[in-house]
């Protein structure tokens, strides 16, 4: 065989002697490397966790990620609503390490919202759907492939919450870490991508106790969403920020407080104010579309539904939320008294801004976006954007708003030159790099009030349409109900 | 036959060099840039991001080089003012010091800059 490639290549003229022995050379590095992989793969096959590795690495090559082990980042949009395809770098899935679970919650089993269950435990199908989910993680020769995980989260269906709790209690910690790991970091073409995690924890969070939902959240991220990056570094620098002090914990809470309006909204430690600002358009425009957005299901947790292109997406949120000093750290409360005369918060805001936090991946990737994307995500309805040069006249303003739309707006970023209209919040100046939404018009008068989503502390601000048109960068509408 | 040969030589190499980079960017990063020191006590106040300082919610925006404008809410309706670098200020019944000013510089969407202004409260 080797004479034969040997004539091959002198009969096309071919190599003296001295190449002939570089070529050889490096044949025979290539049969080493190629051996090296087989023994890799071999090795990958007996041991799991090298397979893990392998498969990281592999991905990392084809989705040119360049790393292993970094999270979900979601696809993000340009001003205009598009996919700028700089942040969808695909799956780059969390590694779950091998040390305890925590216990993030305290010692409660169940929600204070949930509903007393009349679910009743057939054990016989607990010890089927458990039989199922051990058989299809043992993965065999080949490891835990896709259909092996399909096959887990069929055996899922079905079940209510308390037999989802009876599974999940049924299983120990390392059998956990292994499920929660295969879908994450699974063998080549084995592990899940995120949306489809995503449907099996939607299923899981909708129906199970707090108690069993606690136990999964220390397992993985793709229950309560991280806060770690939240304010950048500053924010990682200073060791009494929301990011390096507050917990999750559930707070004494009642969905809606007197019905749902835009001053309920006030933007907390967070660099969201584009989605505050969108969510208090909306709610000035239709309250309808926040309450038909949320349902609270009966375990206490609230499903919610976002668009993505116009697409609904439903995400189901604990009412957990990210709390500082027994206080939510983002979406700012003040607590005010609720239909049992205790004291405590309106939730609704705080359930929004998690659900689109675990929706794009964590807390961090909801810094920074467009209000007019804010619009759409909230309706599901495409937003408008132009330069306040070409912004509609008050007129067109006036009818807009009270045809039922939503209009929110961009300032000017930080060094640009700004007009007298900017300065100290408290004393009706606009800031930088900020989101507003547009409250009111007067079309004879000829003003436009904004809001500044910071909340009820700070005034609305009227301005003339000539000092409106010199203190914005975008304008963005939204018909919200077409 | 020679060409083809050392292609496939150099296509190793490409496939060795690259992976040894992929496995180097799998590896910690300890890319954490220079601590910045600042007084015991000092807090951030990442631009337009209302945070909680006791009973305070205080905010930075409109930042510069050298100075900044400082909200802050306590019972009423905010009180506000700008502070230079360096200067003690006391704003709706907080007192403090603006201890330093990193700026973002990057032109961010709403929400996205990273400015922070570091400030120390007198108690």
């Amino acid at each position: 065989m080797l004479t034969g490639v040997i004539t091959r290549g002198r009969r096309r003229g071919a190599p003296g002697p001295g190449d002939r022995g570089a070529g050889t050379l490096e044949y025979l590095g290539i049969v080493v490397v190629a051996a090296l992989l087989v023994g890799a793969l071999v090795t990958a096959f007996v041991r799991a966790d090298i397979g893990t590795v392998l498969a990281c690495e592999l991905r990392s090559i084809v989705d040119q990620s360049g790393t292993c082990g970094g999270a979900d980042v979601p696809t993000t949009y340009d001003a205009d609503g598009e996919d700028d395809g700089v942040s969808a770098v695909g799956d780059q899935p969390t590694r779950i390490d091998d040390g305890p679970a925590t216990d993030t919650g305290g010692g409660d089993t169940v929600y204070d919202t949930a509903t007393p269950t009349t679910d009743t435990v057939d054990q016989d199908a607990v010890d089927d759907a458990l039989d199922d989910i051990r058989d299809a993680l043992d993965g065999g020769f080949f490891g835990v492939r896709g259909g092996d995980l399909d096959d887990a989260k069929d055996a899922l269906d079905g079940l209510n919450g308390a037999e989802i709790d009876a599974l999940i209690a049924s299983m120990s910690d390392d059998e956990l870490r292994h499920w929660i790991n295969e879908l994450e970091d699974g063998w080549v073409g084995g592990g899940w991508d995120r949306e489809q995690r995503r449907e099996l924890w939607e299923l899981i969070v909708s129906k199970a106790s707090k108690a069993t939902l606690d136990r999964l959240a220390g397992l993985t991220d793709e229950i309560q969403p991280s806060f770690d990056d939240v304010g950048g570094d500053g924010a990682r620098d200073d060791p009494e920020s929301v990011a390096n002090t507050a917990d999750y914990d559930e707070v004494n809470h009642q969905l809606v407080v007197g019905g749902i309006k835009p001053m309920d909204i006030a933007q907390g430690a967070i660099g969201d104010c584009w989605y505050m600002a969108s969510l208090m358009a909306v709610v000035q425009a239709d309250p309808s579309v926040i309450g038909g957005a949320i349902t609270q299901n009966a375990n206490g947790t609230y499903t919610v539904r976002l668009y993505d292109d116009g697409k609904p997406v439903y995400i189901t949120v604990t009412p957990d939320m990210v709390v500082r000093d027994d206080n939510p750290a983002f979406s700012y409360q003040s607590p005010q008294e609720l239909a049992d005369g205790t004291q405590g918060y309106e939730l609704w805001p705080l359930v929004m801004e998690k659900a689109l936090a675990l929706h794009w991946g964590d807390y961090a990737a909801i810094e920074g976006d467009s209000p007019g994307l804010g619009l759409e995500v909230v309706t599901g309805q495409s937003s408008s954007s132009s330069s306040l040069d070409d912004a509609p006249s008050v007129s067109e303003l006036s009818s807009l708003l009270d045809g039922g739309g939503a209009v929110t707006l961009a300032s000017f970023g930080e060094g640009d030159d700004l007009p007298d209209t900017y300065g100290n919040a408290s004393d009706g100046g606009l800031v930088t790099g900020h989101a507003y939404y547009v409250k009111s018009v007067d079309p004879k008068k000829g003003t436009v009030t904004v809001v500044n989503p910071w909340g009820s502390a700070y005034a609305p601000i009227t301005l003339s349409y000539a000092e409106f048109q010199d203190s914005f960068s975008t304008i963005y509408t939204n018909e919200v109900n077409p | 036959m020679t060409g083809s040969v050392r292609g496939r030589g150099g296509a190793l190499a490409a496939l060795l060099v690259g992976t040894a980079l992929v496995l180097a960017g799998c590896g910690p990063s300890d890319d954490e840039g220079d601590a910045v020191e600042h007084p015991e006590g000092s807090r951030a106040l990442v631009l337009n991001q209302p945070t909680a300082i006791g009973d305070y919610r205080v905010v930075a925006s409109n930042v510069t080089e050298d100075e900044a404008g400082i909200d802050v809410v306590g019972d009423g309706p905010a009180e506000g003012d700008r502070v230079a670098l360096g200067d003690e200020a006391t704003i709706g019944g907080f007192t403090f010091t603006l201890v330093d000013i990193v700026l973002d510089g990057k032109d961010s969407a709403p929400g996205g800059s990273g400015t922070t202004v570091w400030i120390l409260p007198a108690d």
